[in-house]
C-alpha cells in the first residue's frame, strides 16, 4: 500500500511537470544561458544598425553553425544556409567583407578572393539547403534559376 | 497511511494548481494538429506603436522559437526582400485576406501576423502587448491565436550580496535597459509566446503533445529569464 502510494505521488508529479524539451539547433554561443550569436547578430545586421562591418559579422555566425551543428538534431537549422548562401550571392557581400572584415574574420575563410569565392560557396549552400530540407525546394529553386541560370 | 494519504491529496491538489488551463494543447489547437503546417512564413509585424523599433526587435527574434519548436520557418532577411520585390510586404493588406498566394510561391503552409499594441519601456523592463495570428496558406483558417499581455523584466541582477550587490544590480540594469533590454525583452516575448505552440515536425515530440496542458490563449503576465 505504501509502495502504491509513492509511486502514485511520484507519478502525479511527473505528469505535473511534462517531458523536458531539449535544445534542436546549435546557434551560437551559449544556449543554456539563453544567448545565442544568431539572434544578437541579426538584429545589427537587419535593424537600423545594418553596416558592412554588421554584414561581416553574421555572415561568420553562419559560418559557425554550418561548421559546429549541434543540439539535439545535430544539423544546420531550417533556412540557415539558404540565407548564408543568398547572402554571399549578393555581389555587395564579397566587396563589403573584402572592405570591412576584421583579421579574425577574414581568418575564417581563410582565402582573399571573395568575389570568386562567396558567389560559388553560396550556391553550395542553396543546393545544401535544399538536400537538408526537401520543403524549401519551391523558394530555393528560383534563386539557383536566378543566380547561375539553372 | 493517514499521513501518506494526506501527503497524496497535497500532491493531487497542487498539481490540479499548478495547471493554468484545464484545455489540452489537442482541444485548443485542433485546427493545427489537423493541418500540421511544416514550413511558416514569418509576415513582418504590424506596429500599432510610436516605437518604431519594436517592429525589427520583433521580426528579428521570431524564428528561432519556431524553428527550436521544430518547423520549417523560412528565412527571414531572404523572404523580406522576395516580398518586397513582390510588394507584398505590407502585413495589413493580408492579415484579414486570403493567403494562399503565399503557399503557391514560397511552399508556405502557414503564414505568421504579428501584432504590437503595446511597446513602452517601464521601471526596469518593457511593457508589451502583441498578438500573434497563424493561418493556413491552404484553406485561410486560423490555427494559432494568442494574444499577450507582458511586462518583460530585464533587470540585471548579481550573486553579489548586501550594500555593493543592491548597487551593482542597480548600475547593471541602467545600462542593460540603455542597450540591449529591448532586444532581450523581444526575445523573452517570442519565446514566452510561442512555448504554448504545438511542437513541428522536427521535435521528437512532433504530434505527441496533445495531451499536454494548453495556456490561456490570452494572457496577462511578468516574465523574466
Amino acid at each position: 500500500m505504501r509502495k502504491i502510494l509513492i509511486l502514485s505521488i511520484a507519478a502525479l508529479l511527473l505528469c505535473s511537470c511534462g517531458p523536458s524539451v531539449g535544445v534542436l539547433y546549435y546557434w551560437g554561443g551559449d544556449a543554456s544561458k539563453g544567448v545565442t550569436r544568431y539572434e544578437d547578430r541579426f538584429y545589427e545586421a537587419y535593424g537600423k544598425s545594418q553596416s558592412p562591418e554588421s554584414l561581416c559579422a553574421m555572415l561568420c555566425v553562419y559560418e559557425d553553425m554550418l561548421q559546429n551543428p549541434g543540439g539535439e538534431r545535430g544539423v544546420v537549422p531550417p533556412g540557415i544556409c539558404a540565407e548564408y548562401g543568398y547572402l554571399l550571392l549578393k555581389p555587395e557581400t564579397a566587396a563589403a567583407f573584402a572592405e570591412s572584415a576584421s583579421d579574425r574574420e577574414r581568418r575564417i575563410y581563410g582565402r582573399s578572393d571573395y568575389s570568386t569565392y562567396f558567389p560559388e560557396y553560396g550556391l553550395k549552400l542553396l543546393q545544401k539547403e535544399m538536400e537538408l530540407y526537401p520543403e524549401s525546394r519551391k523558394f530555393v529553386e528560383p534563386l539557383l534559376k536566378k543566380f547561375a541560370g539553372k | 497511511m493517514k499521513k501518506y494519504l494526506i501527503l497524496l491529496a497535497a500532491t493531487a491538489l497542487l498539481v490540479s494548481c499548478g495547471s493554468s488551463s484545464k484545455l489540452t494543447r489537442g482541444e485548443v489547437y485542433a485546427p493545427l494538429y489537423h493541418e500540421a503546417p511544416v514550413t511558416l512564413l514569418v509576415m513582418p509585424p504590424i506596429n500599432n506603436t510610436a516605437n518604431v523599433e519594436a517592429k525589427d526587435l520583433l521580426y528579428t527574434s521570431i524564428s528561432r522559437p519556431l524553428v527550436e519548436a521544430g518547423y520549417y520557418v523560412l528565412p527571414p532577411i531572404l523572404t523580406m526582400d522576395i516580398l518586397k520585390a513582390e510588394s507584398a510586404y505590407d502585413a495589413e493588406l493580408f492579415f484579414e485576406a486570403p493567403v494562399g498566394q503565399f503557399g503557391a510561391v514560397f511552399g508556405a503552409d502557414a503564414v505568421i501576423f504579428s501584432v504590437i499594441d503595446k511597446w513602452a519601456k517601464q521601471g526596469v523592463g518593457i511593457s508589451a502587448k502583441i498578438r500573434y495570428v497563424m493561418r493556413s496558406t491552404r484553406t485561410n483558417e486560423v490555427l494559432f491565436d494568442r494574444s499577450c499581455d507582458l511586462f518583460l523584466d530585464t533587470s540585471v541582477q548579481t550573486s553579489s550580496s548586501g550594500l555593493l550587490g543592491l548597487v551593482l544590480d542597480v548600475a547593471l540594469t541602467a545600462v542593460n535597459t540603455a542597450l540591449t533590454a529591448h532586444i532581450e525583452a523581444a526575445r523573452q516575448a517570442n519565446r514566452y509566446i510561442f512555448s504554448d505552440i504545438p511542437f513541428g515536425k522536427f521535435s521528437p515530440f512532433y504530434q505527441q503533445d496533445q495531451d499536454w496542458k494548453a495556456e490561456p490563449a490570452n494572457v496577462k503576465a511578468v516574465v523574466k529569464d
